[in-house]
């Protein structure tokens, strides 16, 4: 690609963000998400303390001027715990729909340019995997890889993977009919060339469509996941295990529960509000009622 | 009309498969050494070799995983670990309490997801449709271990209106099943909406406006069942939720049900039983999927002839 | 002369966009009398369509009638109400529409559809009669096999035979006027043919009024009494066939005709209209043709033409003619 279409490419993008931002859900789902990431990233200098240090005689004390958030059973500062949170769910955010993409993309492509048999046999794969609840799939998988970060993210990659292939498989195969590629293929240009040069950039958009619409759903399995224990584990902050931890203490230190559910909640939602908007204008449908 | 469910009884065959592979991998994924995670480190060398043979560990893979689907459609998932009961006994034994939450939580979700998208449609754009969106919006952005455990603070533990958790009578159904409705309620309620607004922008519905068809016959008799089908599609991926849900409120409420059962297994890494219970729930889907399929064919004609 | 079966008197349609205000029909006259087949001929954005839907008033928001009369069979339907609308609605008037299979609800069969007006507008409920008149009606419109068809789903049917499916839903009240809206233009010719003899049989046998919208001169000469040309949401020019295609006064009217190639005689080049149709949101000036007619005068751009009467029939609204 030359220097050229790639200030094109920009540009579009650049397009397409201002018409994000224009919509309402657009508007609200960037700054809510730019909010969590800044909170993530720039956690160690938000956090008024670590988010290790237990101060055991500080224990289950409620929101106060010293803990804004209050502390955990262990006496740790739940604000701090809770900022450095976030960067557990922006990870899964970002790796597990690479893991995911990583696993999918080549096989759909595989499956749509070179079809016959072996797009049979993926085809029926990735069926079964797409019928099938993705808590379940990511569930079984942590079961058998262990808890931890990495097992978390490779779990829910192989959750995932379905979607992408089918996805990259359609694009090939409404691409591999055109009469560019033909041309292309006169010219001289072998299969690897016109998989990457030609195919895989008419995927990016439907792929980062469906990759902004499934984030949100991902990082809440790796939230329940990691309340359930066999995710993320203490002490490494994520909300999901902040909010397993607070649970038998539910009834005289609610806000262990409480304070990561609210940013859980606002996350989500958040990327969920962008993600209508980036596929209502990356997916330009006809308006309706014409007259 | 056959021909469909021929094709769709034919589909059943790989998700099977694909759940028995997945129950299977389980344990081979697992770091280490199958034998010695399923004896433990203290056993006599003989018994390694004997559950090695045994379990045909050292068969080729594709020879054990023959071996264990056969088991697997027999119900055989071998004895727990622990307590060496037979895996299939502990799993129906526990089966019922979670199906009747599954069912209650479906029931749930059903029966607020209908009215919610057919309000919200009619009412398109106004205050009405903003607010129920939202709060199904809401209610799915929170996941559902955080509104069971929201829930049982203000209900059960401030208001001391419904039990804490454990078993029981009706009681101790309600919160949880509500709890499992109410995560689950966004998509199928916007479905239902969006299929409906879908359908009454569909051409046909000028031509039964100018047959002079009162508006209710056309949102109830035409355009809801053409919603519906959106809807009973959607009934095969909310089983998928409902089931992977239950797992979780199970765990939020402390109700003995296979989910509970799962997770002390995963803990105490009981495989047997972890491969059985994951067998079982993924069994569920894909006969949940298959009749909602069937449902589809039912309701929509076009589809019988594709 | 007898009471008109339909009179409309500036008639205003308008639609609110977050654009602006597109003015779909725009001060709208037409008359159809009893027994008559009137044609509304232009070009696709004129405002044929939603002319026909007020007359139902069927406009979809953000559509609304702003202004007129709507007379028919002596009362104003503007001033009726929705329940009343709703027995007049595939009752006196019924309205058929240009792509039939979509018309029709695809998850119900023929017969429930049929039988789903003759309920409604005859009140029958005895199912034996109902089925009987299911054949009759079928009947009517010439479809082969009735026992058979009425079975069918939508999507099994021709465009021909979904078509003429459409003519026996809209027959089953026996209504005084028929409303057909491009009723041809997605079938082929020759089942064309036979659904325009179909129309005109009806009229004849049954005394039926038709409106028949169409963007195609040959369907409108094929069928039509009258016909009224219709630009930018207004009725510019309207007559009897034969004076409007023999004698057509309007430019635009003019062009329109020169733009069908001739099949006899060599025309060295095809004539256009020059220019294209106006936004819709902000129509020109005074006669709204003016930018594209080549004897634009100055009072053109400036005054609305009136409505001009160059014989018993024939007006039209051009400040050529005043």
């Amino acid at each position: 690609m030359n220097l050229i279409s790639k200030s094109y490419y920009a540009w579009r993008f650049l397009q397409n963000l201002k018409l994000i931002w224009s919509r309402k859900d657009g508007k609200a789902g960037m700054l809510i998400t730019a909010f969590i990431v800044l909170i993530a990233v720039a956690a160690p200098i938000l956090s008024p303390k670590s988010p290790y240090t237990q101060v055991l005689e500080d224990k289950l004390k409620p929101p106060s001027l010293q803990y804004p958030f209050g502390t955990d059973h262990l006496g740790r500062d739940l604000m701090s715990r809770i900022f450095h949170g976030a960067r557990a769910s922006l990870i899964v955010g970002v790796f597990s729909v690479l893991v995911a993409i990583v696993i999918g993309v080549p096989l759909g492509l595989i499956a749509g340019y070179y079809g016959g048999l072996i797009d049979q046999v993926i085809e029926v794969i990735t069926s079964a995997f797409w019928s099938f609840p993705t808590f379940l799939i990511a569930l079984a998988f942590a079961a058998a890889f262990g808890p931890g970060l990495q097992n978390v993210l490779i779990a829910i990659g192989v959750a995932w993977w379905a979607g992408f292939a089918r996805i990259v498989r359609g694009e090939v195969l409404s691409l591999r009919e055109r009469r560019f590629i033909e041309a292309v293929r006169c010219l001289g240009a072998n299969d690897a060339q016109i998989i990457v040069y030609h195919i895989l950039p008419n995927c990016i958009n439907p792929l980062l469509v469906y990759s902004i619409l499934n984030i949100p759903s991902m990082i809440l399995i790796e939230a329940s996941l990691s309340f359930l224990g066999i995710g993320i584990q203490p002490p490494h902050p994520s909300w999901g295990n902040i909010i397993g931890s607070g649970r038998p203490y539910l009834r005289e230190a609610p806000w262990i529960v409480m304070f990561p559910t609210a940013f859980l909640a606002l996350t989500l939602i958040g990327l969920i509000l962008l993600g209508d908007a980036v596929s209502n204008v990356l997916n330009p449908r006809l308006r309706r009622r014409m007259i | 009309m056959r021909e469909y469910l021929v094709k769709r009884f034919l589909m059943v065959i790989p998700t099977t498969l694909l759940a028995v592979f997945i129950s299977f991998s389980i344990l081979l994924l697992t770091p280490g050494d199958p034998v010695l995670l399923l004896l433990g480190p203290k056993a006599p060398p003989e018994a390694y070799e004997k559950l090695r043979a045994e379990l045909g560990l050292n068969l080729p893979l594709h020879v054990q995983y023959f071996r264990f689907l056969c088991k697997a459609l027999t119900g055989d998932f071998g004895k727990s670990l622990y307590t060496h009961e037979p895996v299939i006994t502990m799993i129906m034994d526990k089966l019922p309490k979670t199906i009747e939450l599954m069912l209650a939580g479906m029931l749930i979700s059903m029966l607020l997801a209908i009215p919610f998208g057919v309000i919200s449609a009619i009412k398109q754009g106004s205050i009405v449709d903003r607010v129920l969106t939202s709060f199904s919006l809401l209610f799915y952005a929170t996941p559902s271990f955080c509104i069971g455990l929201i829930f049982i603070y203000f209900f059960s533990m401030k208001l001391r209106i419904f039990p804490v958790g454990g078993s029981g009578d009706i009681r101790y159904l309600i919160l949880p099943a509500l709890v499992l409705g109410l995560s689950g309620l966004a998509l199928p309620s916007s479905l239902v909406r969006s299929g409906l607004i879908d359908a009454l922008s569909q051409e046909f519905i000028l031509s039964l406006r100018a047959r002079g068809l009162p508006e209710r016959t056309i949102v109830y008799k035409h355009a809801l069942r053409h919603a519906l089908i959106s809807f009973i599609t959607l009934l095969g991926l909310n089983l998928g939720w409902i089931v992977g849900g239950s797992v979780v409120i199970e765990m939020v409420f402390a109700r003995p049900g296979i989910g509970t059962l799962l997770m002390t297994a995963i803990r105490r890494r009981d495989y047997p039983v972890v491969q059985g219970v994951i067998f079982m729930l993924s069994f569920f889907v894909v006969i949940g999927n298959l009749i909602a399929d069937i449902l589809y064919a039912l309701v929509d004609p076009r589809i019988r002839y594709r | 002369m007898s009471q008109p079966l339909l009179l409309v008197e500036d008639l205003k349609t308008y639609f609110y966009l977050p654009e602006g205000v597109l003015r779909a029909v725009d001060g709208l006259n037409l008359i159809v009398n009893r027994n008559e087949i009137v044609g509304i001929i232009g070009e696709s954005g004129s405002g044929k369509t939603v002319t026909a839907l007020s007359i139902l008033r069927i406009v979809p928001p953000p559509g609304r009638i702003v202004d007129g009369k709507i007379v028919f069979d002596g009362e104003n339907l503007l001033e009726k109400s929705e329940e009343e609308m709703m027995k007049i609605r595939g009752g006196k008037i019924s309205m058929i529409f240009q792509d039939p299979i979509s018309s029709l609800d695809p998850l119900y069969r023929v017969k429930d559809q049929l039988s789903e007006v003759i309920r409604m507008h005859r009140g029958l409920t005895d199912e034996s009669e109902i089925k009987e008149e299911i054949i009759r009606l079928l009947s009517m419109v010439k479809i082969p096999d009735p026992d058979r068809l009425m079975n069918a789903y939508p999507h099994e049917l021709s465009g021909g035979m979904a078509q003429r499916v459409m003519i026996a839903i809209a027959l089953a009240s026996n209504p005084l006027l028929l409303i057909a809206d491009e009723p041809t233009s997605n079938l082929d010719v020759t089942i064309q043919a036979q659904i325009l003899e179909l129309l005109r049989e009806l009229h004849e046998r049954r005394g039926l009024s038709i409106l028949m919208i169409s963007h195609n001169f040959g369907v409108i000469a094929e069928l039509c009494d009258k016909v009224v040309v219709m630009y930018c949401g207004e009725a510019i020019e309207s007559g009897s066939l034969i004076d409007v295609f023999e004698n057509p006064a309007h430019p635009y009217t003019k062009g329109l005709l020169s733009v069908v190639p001739k099949l006899h005689g060599v025309s060295k080049h095809f004539e256009t209209i020059p220019g294209s149709l106006p936004n819709p949101l902000n129509p020109p000036s005074g006669c709204k043709f003016h930018p594209r007619c080549p004897k634009a005068m100055n009072i053109c751009r400036k005054v609305k033409p009136p409505r001009c009467k160059l014989n018993r029939d024939h007006v039209v609204s051009c400040h050529l003619y005043t």
